[in-house]
């Protein structure tokens, strides 16, 4: 019946008719069928004891209702595999704060809104970037690729407090291979860190040691940061 | 187990899955704890939720062919205790069982339906499992259950502590 389009049988045809109760007909599926693993399927279906109208449901939501984001889903062909879909789902486990970590989820997925973004979005306005004006202001030029940036974190690297630790300790860097996406995304794991760091020095120097270099330190690193983004970002 | 109150009978249900095979069990007992019916019965290849929400069903059919008008019923599946309370729409897997379940339901004077955990629904539970063992497709007991489903009532009746058993 599946494999034969010429076959006039109904699916009601493969129920038990003598049956009070409508169960499928085991006889009747294996001499239609004989598949097992789709006999094994169909049976458990189940059959409704009272009568009603067919009806069309969309599988991959909960309600069977047709949604957008469910189909765009299955478009990028990750539903189901929401490990894979987000990769840098270890931000969350960061002992950091929630602002910096909303942050770096956007940085990282491209969705921090500068204005190449904005415009990207549909925006009308000027996507260059205000302090070059030689490029658009990409999440990539801003944040990495500027030459004024560079600068910023040339200064932030060889600061003391802002050691970083080798590229190859990094969680998730050992196991690549050192591809430009990989290289892309060990620059992007580079500035996490720094922030990271960055942020951690200066609760410590807040909640405990009361070290004035210390403080002076973590000013100093946070005036390099602050002067990239937002202020407001280290305010707590 | 929460005992009903007297004239009440309680039903419980539950489905359970293994590697290659589906299941689901149910059990009705009056206000003593005395057995009324439990039937188990395995199905084809299913999802978890189908199968609760048939042991469901087939609990309440049981219910029903018995002229059981005042019926609790407990099950351990928040997602079907809350179709079947009417909290949230039922996935559209089940939306076509719980309809049946909704229309057996009508001609019954008093339903209360509730969430119990599993260690409270040890019987139904015990059910599901073992019927993944049997050979015909669906088995009943009126009266006479097997000695292990007898030994979980007793502990029930006399209201023992239930320990989560390892599975």
């Amino acid at each position: 019946m599946l494999s034969n389009p010429e076959c006039n049988d109904k699916i009601w045809d493969l129920t038990n008719p003598e049956c009070n109760d409508k169960i499928w007909d085991l006889t009747k599926l294996h001499t239609t069928l004989n598949n097992d693993s789709i006999i094994q399927k169909i049976l458990g279906i189940p059959i409704p004891i009272f009568e009603k109208k067919d009806t069309f449901y969309w599988g991959l939501t909960g309600s069977g209702f047709f949604n957008t984001r469910s189909a765009s889903w299955v478009a990028h062909n990750s539903f189901n595999s929401k490990d894979a879909a987000w990769s840098f789902k270890w931000i969350w486990q960061l002992d950091i704060m929630p602002k910096i970590k909303i942050f770096l989820w956007q940085l990282l997925h491209n969705a921090v809104p500068v204005h190449g973004v904005l415009v990207r979005r549909g925006l009308n306005i000027d996507p260059a970037f205000s302090l070059c004006m030689n490029d658009i202001e990409s999440n990539d030029h801003l944040f990495w690729e500027c030459p004024c940036i560079k600068e910023v974190w040339n200064l932030a690297q060889h600061h003391r407090s802002l050691l970083l630790p080798e590229i190859h300790d990094g969680p998730r860097c050992s196991e690549n291979n050192y591809s430009d996406v990989n290289r892309t995304a060990i620059k992007k794991m580079l500035s996490k860190l720094l922030i990271y760091y960055g942020t951690y020095e200066k609760n410590a120097t807040h909640l405990s040691t009361g070290n004035l270099q210390a403080f002076e330190d973590s000013y100093l690193s946070e005036t390099f940061l602050c002067g990239m983004e937002n202020p407001d970002l280290y305010a707590g | 187990m929460e005992c009903p109150p007297p004239g009440v009978v309680k039903l419980n249900f539950d489905g359970c899955l293994s590697h290659h095979s589906a299941a689901d069990g149910f059990i009705i007992r009056d206000w003593s704890g005395q057995l009324i019916k439990a039937g188990a019965a395995h199905y084809g290849e299913s999802g978890i939720l189908v199968m609760e929400a048939r042991a469901l069903r087939d609990g309440v059919i049981a219910a029903a062919h018995l002229g059981i008008k005042h019926l609790l019923i407990g099950g351990d599946n928040a997602t079907v205790i809350r179709a079947l309370q009417g909290e949230v729409s039922p996935p559209w897997q089940i939306a076509g069982i719980m309809q049946d379940v909704q229309a057996l339901l009508q001609d019954m004077a008093y339903v209360y339906i509730s969430h119990v955990y599993r260690e409270a629904n040890m019987a139904a539970d015990w059910l599901s499992k073992a019927s993944q063992s049997l050979l015909n497709t669906a088995v009943f007991w009126d009266f006479s259950p097997p000695q292990e489903l007898s030994d979980i009532m007793q502990a029930n009746r006399i209201g023992r502590a239930l320990v989560r058993r390892d599975v």
